[in-house]
């Protein structure tokens, strides 16, 4: 290196420091994420189970984390849509993932463009859907949605 | 002639008059089976004189009855009547009525013979069901209120069946989904873990639950009507199925691999010659109608692959109770250990090999011993050095380890973790620091030593953590309680693997604790620590392998030298330096040095210091910040090399060893004294120069020119070494305050995107 770029070096090397001490750099603080806390369901079939009725105590006891249910008619072509909510309102990661068990022959999952998930049904049955915070903590909720077919 | 008339009729109705006089009503007397009394005649309206009560031998006259009503003889009689002797038994026996439901004795009662039994058992209930009435066989109905007993009695209560229960859906089980969804790939890739290919994995110790996710109808037989309801008990058919290499073969009813399959509970109980072996279930719900079992398939529950190990499964969190095993009488959390398993039937001799988990579990102060936490009375004896002595009861107390594990020689432990979330996030965080002064608010100078997990062992014993996703108490965050949070696992000894677990909020994750054992932590992923993401204090064999550690509250990884005579091992080596290697490995803190962690340590000073030798490196197209979009400047801040002894400025502090991959080590020289010049220039020049070095081979200090003005010099006049300076991925300063930190370097100008 030529003697002339150490000298410069040396001389901003120094400048800075006095520049430095004296004025400072302004910082922030790394923003902490808001993780999400609760999750609710908005849709307008959908029933929040009562922990003082015996029959929804016993669901939410015999599930976890699973907080009501959506139950329609089957018919052909029937397709329930779920939307859903985060808390707090200024949450990080606002998006959710929809999942369920696997059955292709019975329902399928779709999840949509504006953060709700649409499930259609192709035969009477019932599906457990688990509704999951997209942030590293994990929050979660199930709903139990039931399209009625008198199958027996 | 109309008088004769008239005197004839006087003397008819007189006639008729003087007849209806004198009728007369017949009485009966029924002495049913008595001696016989004759019938008699009064007159109608008249009272009967009743004769002598008859007699029957081995009964007692009881009295007359007309009708079911008693008659006294006090009654007019207009009609004719028939008079029932009742009797009594004269000792009667006394007999027993039996009452039978669905073959169970449901109650039973006491009459006299011949008696009618008037206290009948409340009638019994049954879902779905009417009682119809108790019956002695299946076409006879007794009847209680006008059947008196002769005999003891058992009767069975029939029901008419008003609704019944359907199987409407069977589904995978909520755990089984929870496995198969946390097992996938995620947008979110720090939401994903490293190793998708785990299997699951279940104890042979105790049962494991295989319910599927039943959905029930109650239907109203006469109405057709049916509603979703909810079964506590069902039964369920169980097939188990081996893998033998090439497909899956359904076991026989008996069979050396299952101990005990239960239909009602749908557990298995693998027995311990299933270790190591593969299996697949089917599980199929009983009570299924005609057209059901046509689609038996839609009804069945399948999960295979498998595997069995030698171990206890765990259901809730009190069940990590069989994680602890402390063999030393440790500030009594031995015995309150032992008193907790007593307390809630855990076996306080058996200490699993593996615990593994099958649903997720979030641990609160409940499901441990009270030990851990401060009482009133405990607070209260700290007096004033406590101000918010409400704030301080049932806060964790500092330097406690919730769970212990010691190992034997050649004894192993695993946390096996089912790709499930293992949470702490409620639990209290330390206040009361070893001082016994609570940290009053808005100060961050409280540095915990509370332990989720700590592991101790034999050189040749192993221990595990794997496929967990753990939350902590301790998010990154300005709260300054945070810094009270829980250090997740300290291993003193024992070989310890970190496989596959996603970490997050916690004080310190991974702490291998003066341990020369191996301590690897290989494809984890661990994000938003308060303070630290590794803490490596005087331990020789930390790898970190395929791993990505992101978001620490202050620097990545912080190593600890410890000073020889710190440690009460007896060793001959001086002092017990830290050394980290790092293989194929993300660590990135990006910190501003206004974290908790900067104020806790009082590592402030290090902010400008660093800030003043980057404006160097950018003259030469180099940098060590990286601005964000809104403005903010960070640092990424690797990892930190200090001695925990307050001494003066010697080069025992910074003594300690971090190798990226095969790039040249950060090392003060103290393991094989690989790099002379370091070493030497390290020693001529620290104590009062600060110094550099860098993965691309370049080194120099800070010294004075030959105007006297200060300038970056090379080692030993060496320029290759300053000309290097300015290369490689990584730098590491070694500085004045008896810290080394190594920094990443990029390019000039690059951004940071949060």
């Amino acid at each position: 290196m030529k003697k002339s770029v150490i000298i410069t070096i040396a001389v901003v090397y120094i400048f800075a420091i006095v520049v430095v001490g004296f004025i400072g750099i302004k910082i922030k603080a790394y923003n902490t994420p808001e993780f999400v806390t609760d999750i609710t369901c908005v849709s307008d079939n959908f029933h929040k189970y009562d922990p003082n009725n015996p029959v929804h105590k016993k669901e939410m006891e015999k599930t976890k984390n699973l907080i009501g249910y959506i139950e329609e008619e089957f018919k052909e072509g029937l397709k329930i849509t779920i939307n859903c909510q985060v808390t707090p309102d200024n949450a990080t990661k606002k998006a959710l993932t929809f999942s369920v068990d696997e059955n292709p022959a019975a329902y399928k999952l779709t999840p949509t463009s504006d953060g709700s998930a649409t499930i259609e049904f192709f035969v009477g049955t019932e599906v457990i859907v688990t509704i999951k915070s997209t942030d590293i903590k994990g929050y979660s909720i199930k709903i139990k949605v039931t399209a009625f077919e008198r199958n027996w | 002639m109309t008088k004769k008339f008239s005197l004839l009729l006087v003397l008819c109705t007189l006639l008729l008059t003087l007849v209806a006089c004198t009728s007369k009503v017949t009485v009966t007397f029924d002495t049913a089976g008595g001696s016989q009394i004759a019938s008699v005649q009064i007159d109608a309206g008249g009272k009967i004189q009743l004769p002598a009560n008859p007699t029957k031998e081995g009964y007692t006259f009881v009295g007359w009855f007309v009708e079911g009503e008693p008659f006294d003889g006090s009654q007019k009689i207009d009609n004719n009547i028939t008079l029932v002797a009742h009797w009594k038994k004269t000792n009667p026996k006394t007999l027993t009525v039996v009452f039978m439901v669905d073959g169970q004795k449901y109650d039973e009662k006491t009459c006299l013979e011949e008696e009618l039994l008037t206290d009948l058992p409340k009638n019994p209930s049954k879902e779905n069901s009417r009682f119809v009435g108790w019956f002695v066989d299946d076409n006879t109905q007794f009847d209680f209120t006008k059947t008196p007993l002769t005999e003891d009695l058992i009767v069975n209560a029939h029901f008419d069946v008003t609704s019944r229960v359907i199987v409407y859906a069977v589904a995978l089980a909520d755990d089984f989904v929870e496995f198969n969804n946390n097992r996938a790939t995620k947008t979110e890739k720090n939401t994903e873990f490293a190793d998708l290919t785990q299997s699951y994995v279940v104890g042979d110790d105790n049962p494991w639950k295989v319910e599927p996710h039943m959905s029930f109808r109650l239907e109203d037989i006469a109405t057709g009507h049916s509603e979703s309801t909810i079964v506590d008990e069902w039964e369920y058919t169980i097939r188990v199925y081996h893998y033998n290499g090439s497909d899956y073969e359904l076991l026989e009813t008996t069979t050396d691999l299952v101990d005990k399959i239960d239909p009602k509970l749908c557990t298995i109980d693998f027995a311990e010659k299933a270790v190591g072996e593969t299996f697949k279930i089917e599980v199929v719900p009983t009570g299924l109608t005609e057209k059901q079992l046509t689609n038996v398939q839609n009804y069945t529950m399948v999960f295979e692959n498998f595997v069995v190990v030698d171990g206890y499964n765990v259901y809730e969190a009190k069940e990590l109770a069989y994680v602890e095993y402390r063999t030393i009488n440790d500030k009594d959390c031995d015995t309150a250990w032992d008193a907790f398993k007593d307390a809630n039937g855990f076996d306080k001799d058996y200490h699993p090999a593996n615990v593994i988990l099958h649903t997720n579990i979030e641990i609160t102060a409940s499901d441990v011993p009270s030990i851990f936490f401060y009482t009133q009375d405990e607070i209260n004896s700290f007096g004033d050095s406590v101000k918010n002595k409400e704030n301080a009861v049932g806060s964790m107390k500092d330097w406690y380890d919730l769970y212990m594990r010691d190992l034997g020689e050649n004894e192993n432990f695993a946390l096996l973790g089912n790709y499930y979330t293992l949470s702490t996030e409620h639990l209290r965080e330390v206040v009361v620091d070893t001082d016994n002064e609570e940290t009053p608010t808005g100060d961050v100078n409280l540095i915990s030593h509370a332990t989720l997990i700590k592991i101790r062992g034999a050189a040749t014993a192993t221990s595990k953590m794997a496929n967990l996703h753990i939350i902590g108490n301790a998010p990154r965050t300005d709260n300054e309680v945070k810094s009270g949070g829980q250090i997740l696992v300290k291993v003193e000894g024992s070989n310890f693997t970190a496989y596959n677990n996603i970490t997050i909020c916690s004080f310190i994750t991974y702490m291998p604790n003066r341990t020369d054992c191996q301590f690897l932590i290989e494809k984890c992923k661990g994000y938003e620590n308060f303070n630290s993401l590794i803490y490596n204090w005087g331990s020789a064999n930390l790898i970190i392998k395929d791993s990505e550690f992101i978001g620490a509250g202050g620097p990545v990884v912080i190593q600890d030298h410890v000073r020889d005579g710190d440690y009460d091992k007896d060793s001959d080596v001086n002092g017990f330096p830290a050394k980290a290697k790092v293989i194929n490995s993300k660590l990135e803190s990006y910190v501003t040095g206004e974290e908790g962690w900067f104020t806790l340590v009082g590592a402030s000073a290090l902010v400008p210091l660093v800030k003043n030798l980057n404006v160097a490196f950018v003259a030469n197209g180099r940098s060590f910040l990286k601005n964000s979009a809104s403005g903010a400047t960070f640092m990424n801040l690797i990892f930190v090399n200090k001695s925990g002894s307050t001494e003066g400025l010697t080069n025992e502090k910074i003594k300690a060893s971090f190798q990226f991959d095969e790039l040249p080590a950060f090392d003060y020289g103290a393991f094989d004294g690989s790099d002379p010049v370091l070493k030497n220039m390290l020693a001529e020049q620290y104590k009062t120069n600060h110094a550099f070095q860098t993965t691309g081979g370049g080194m120099g200090y800070v010294g004075l020119d030959d105007r006297g003005e200060s300038t970056i010099k090379a080692p030993n006049n060496q320029m290759e070494y300053l000309l290097k300076l300015f290369q490689g991925d990584y730098l590491c300063i070694y500085a004045q305050n008896g810290m080394s930190f190594g920094l990443q370097l990029f390019n000039a100008g690059e951004t940071y995107e949060i």
